[in-house]
């Protein structure tokens, strides 16, 4: 699937296929290392969601929203928040937040790659499965875990 | 005879570093991108031939955009070197390929230098120059600055291949289509006299990579190939060629282990985490200054006693009483009264010194990049902000790098107010006198105050500039690199330097002039000298801030350099560091100090500054500008913040 380079998750990667800029700054984002074949990962996120940190083999660029719009890149599996999903089957990617937050999940048995089972969303309030237990999260929360999808 | 040999390469990989080795300089090095931005020579020496080495800003591609990566390129078109040094990064070798090949394209004579290799191979990554070597026919050498790795094999190639003087052919094997169009585009070039010395195959490529913009192609030639070529469709193929090219080299030169820097990257999400970024450096702010008055202070407590010392042995021993006073009051009073807070400063040149060598710069850039916008400003600007710390004249000169004329011009007059450390002497014999007991939090409270005002600054000049080229703001993160204390003790000791030199230079001349407005024209009646009749004329604007004739004197001495305001104080109030407090409190009441500390944070750049201001204008009009434009400012706050402190003191 292609998307955009700000649509991608923190932890997530994805292949550069194409830049959409007029030639000159084209050029020098290929300069500086974005090109086209290379792989992607977004490494870090700044307090408003923009500008990202992107990291190309060992060098870590950071670009604006704005510009990280007009670079495509190809994600083979598609992560998403737990905000966004649809009821199906998930495996957990990543849980963003602070410790605590993580240790109040993996109390619930909700760690990085268990499985869960959503069953349905409504508005942002997401109610979920894992281990025979139901749980719901709010907005908030839910925001913060991020999922892959699993062939249903 | 001379050899000129360059030294290029992407920014921040280490040519700076090189250079200082080779040419045994202590040029300007750290570790965020675009610390050089002006053409910097040396000389050296090597098998009896004399060498001129020129290190350049770095540059990405050939297509520059701001003013520093101009320099570079202007210099790769129009000189001759007789050698090349590209200064590639082990760790980013892709990238910097693309950059050699546009130089190899130009027919240049080059010498791949791969540097920091010591990280690769901390890394587990192995490189195999002789396989880059044979492909591209250059000389490849793997080095290491740090580690003074491969220097020698360098300098031995450098020698060679300028001694060669003929450049090997390399014949890349383009595409079909690509070759016939530097076929047919050298050919026209034959009817074009003017450009018979310049490489023909090279001045092809250079209009497919970057079109007509940068180089004075004839109008008709431009048509002609237009109308031949598919531009576009053959710049695609070409760049796709290289790209292919390039990768295949590293692939058969590289192999990699990938062991990870766990630690790096873990402090790497500390430093650009949301919250705890910026907070980490509040907090070391804080911290750093805990430490000036309570680590530094008892030691320059000690040099005051030193020159005490020296002043009683002198006192009395010259037999012309105004040379003993000249001597004793003035020189070694002054001077003195500058000299004893190197301490302090060292501290903060230190703290300063691990910010710009940690990496921690660009990633502050990247934490406040949104929030700066709201002023017309960029990550990038505040990096120049937090250099201002230091010294505004770096500061203004680091600005260089932004391409953005606009956001420049409007940093370039706003600069002045981040609070340098010639403004701490001020600061901490009024802090250290009226605010004893909270004194890290009121300086502190001071630099953030300085950051704002450095914002709103920025945000209002911008009207007066027409809108600049927008460009996308892009920066790299440099590698977390820990400081080694050499390279820490040697920024401290370049700033320091300075530093002392301003104190054997301007400020003992400003000394100088102090005392004898203060000495004459009543023989060391200081009441009744010049300084006290042109510090009264201007006491009607002042006096309703509680400054009286002794402080405005002051105050227009420290127009030369901010840390005569100390200085001239010791001198008009006779006094050393430990009798200052008690001879301030008797002028001054702790309203009146803490507008005054605000003013000397705003008002009147040092001439230094001013001189860096009217270069990089270029404009007197702006200089001028400037002068008015800080004094008023200065004025209204001190003002302000009187009328505030009135409310809370
Ligand atoms: N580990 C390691 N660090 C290095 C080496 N060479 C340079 N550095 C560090 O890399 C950073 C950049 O060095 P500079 O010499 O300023 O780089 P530059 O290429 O001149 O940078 P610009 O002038 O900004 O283009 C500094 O922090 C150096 O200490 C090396 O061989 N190994
Ligand atoms: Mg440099």
């Amino acid at each position: 699937m292609i998307i955009p380079l700000s649509s991608l998750k923190i932890g997530m990667n994805g292949i550069i296929i194409r830049l959409e800029f007029e030639e000159s700054i084209k050029e020098r984002f290929i300069a500086m290392g974005i090109i086209p074949g290379k792989k992607i990962t977004y490494v870090h996120e700044s307090p408003f969601g923009d500008p990202m940190v992107f990291k190309i083999e060992d060098n870590k660029i950071m670009i604006r929203k704005n510009e990280a719009e007009k670079i495509f890149v190809d994600v083979t599996e598609e992560i998403l928040s737990l905000e966004e999903s649809t009821p199906g089957v998930y495996k957990i990617f990543l849980i963003k937040g602070g410790l605590f937050f993580r240790k109040e999940l993996e109390n619930l048995n909700i760690v990085n790659g268990s499985i869960i089972n959503v069953i349905n969303n409504h508005f942002g309030k997401v109610s979920l499965k894992v281990n025979n237990k139901t749980i719901t999260f709010g907005k908030g929360r839910s925001k913060k875990i991020l999922v892959k999808k699993l062939n249903k | 005879m001379t050899f000129e040999i360059a030294i290029i390469g992407n920014p921040n990989v280490g040519k700076t570093s090189i250079f200082n080795i080779i040419t045994g300089s202590r040029q300007y090095i750290a570790n965020w991108p675009g610390v050089t931005v002006e053409k910097k020579v040396g000389s050296f020496k090597y098998k009896g031939h004399h060498f001129k080495l020129v290190d350049l800003p770095g540059i990405y591609t050939l297509s520059a955009q701001s003013d520093d990566e101009k320099v570079a390129r202007d210099y790769l078109i129009n000189e001759s070197p007789d050698a090349v040094v590209v200064v590639a990064d082990s760790l980013n070798l892709e990238r910097s390929m693309y950059l050699l090949m546009q130089i190899l394209e130009m027919n240049l004579p080059a010498v791949l230098a791969i540097n920091s290799i010591d990280e690769a191979q901390s890394k587990g990554k192995i490189i195999n120059p002789s396989f880059i070597s044979k492909t591209l026919n250059i000389p490849v050498v793997l080095t290491s600055a740090k580690k003074l790795i491969g220097i020698d094999i360098l300098l031995e190639s450098i020698h060679k291949v300028a001694e060669k003087k003929s450049i090997p052919v390399r014949n890349f094997i383009y595409t079909e289509s690509i070759n016939s169009f530097i076929e047919h585009f050298s050919n026209k070039l034959e009817e074009y006299d003017f450009l018979k010395s310049y490489d023909k195959r090279w001045l092809a490529l250079y209009y497919l990579e970057f079109g007509s913009k940068n180089f004075h192609y004839p109008e008709t030639l431009i048509e002609d190939i237009n109308s031949q070529f598919d531009i576009n469709k053959l710049k695609s193929e070409f760049m796709n060629w290289k790209f292919s090219f390039i990768s295949s080299i590293i692939k058969s030169s590289v192999i990699e282990k990938g062991r990870s820097w766990a630690m790096r990257d873990i402090l790497d999400h500390v430093m650009t985490h949301k919250v705890l970024g910026l907070l980490i450096y509040v907090v070391a702010l804080y911290f750093v200054f805990s430490l000036t008055f309570n680590i530094a202070s008892p030691l320059s407590d000690l040099i005051d006693i030193g020159f005490n010392y020296l002043g009683n042995f002198f006192n009395g021993k010259i037999p012309i009483p105004w040379l003993n006073s000249l001597i004793v009051d003035g020189i070694i009073g002054g001077v003195g009264g500058v000299l004893i807070f190197i301490p302090q400063l060292f501290v903060l040149f230190f703290f300063m010194g691990f910010l710009e060598e940690s990496g921690y710069l660009p990633r502050a850039a990247f934490l406040v990049d949104k929030l700066v916008r709201k002023f017309g400003l960029s990550g990038r600007s505040f990096m120049s902000i937090i250099l201002g710390f230091g010294c505004s004249v770096p500061a203004i000169m680091s600005t260089k790098t932004i391409a953005n004329k606009k956001e420049r011009m409007a940093l370039i007059l706003s600069i002045p107010f981040a609070s340098c450390s010639a403004r701490l002497p001020v600061y901490i014999i009024l802090i250290s006198a009226f605010f004893d007991k909270n004194a890290a939090t009121i300086l502190l409270f001071v630099y953030i105050s300085s950051i704002l005002l450095v914002l709103l600054s920025a945000k209002i000049l911008q009207i007066f500039f027409i809108k600049g080229e927008e460009v996308p703001f892009t920066i790299e993160l440099p590698r977390f690199r820990m400081p080694t204390f050499r390279n820490l003790a040697l920024y401290s000791w370049n700033r320091g330097k300075h530093f002392l030199e301003k104190a054997g230079g301007i400020i003992l001349i400003a000394t100088i002039f102090i005392w004898l407005l203060s000495y004459f024209p009543n023989n060391n009646d200081i009441s009744h000298s010049y300084a006290a009749y042109i510090g009264k004329f201007f006491e009607p604007i002042t006096l309703h801030l509680g400054w009286n004739w002794q402080t405005n004197i002051s105050l227009i001495f420290g127009a030369v350099a901010k840390e005569v305001v100390a200085s001239s104080y010791m001198t008009i109030l006779n006094v050393g560091q430990e009798g200052i407090t008690y001879a301030l409190q008797d002028i001054l009441t702790q309203r009146s100090a803490l507008a005054l500390i605000f003013f000397v944070l705003a008002y009147i750049p040092c001439f230094a500054t001013l001189s860096v201001i009217r270069q990089e204008t270029n404009s007197w009009k702006w200089l001028f500008f400037e002068l008015f434009y800080t004094l008023t400012i200065a004025y209204l706050i001190a003002n302000f913040v009187y009328l505030i402190g009135g409310i809370f003191l």
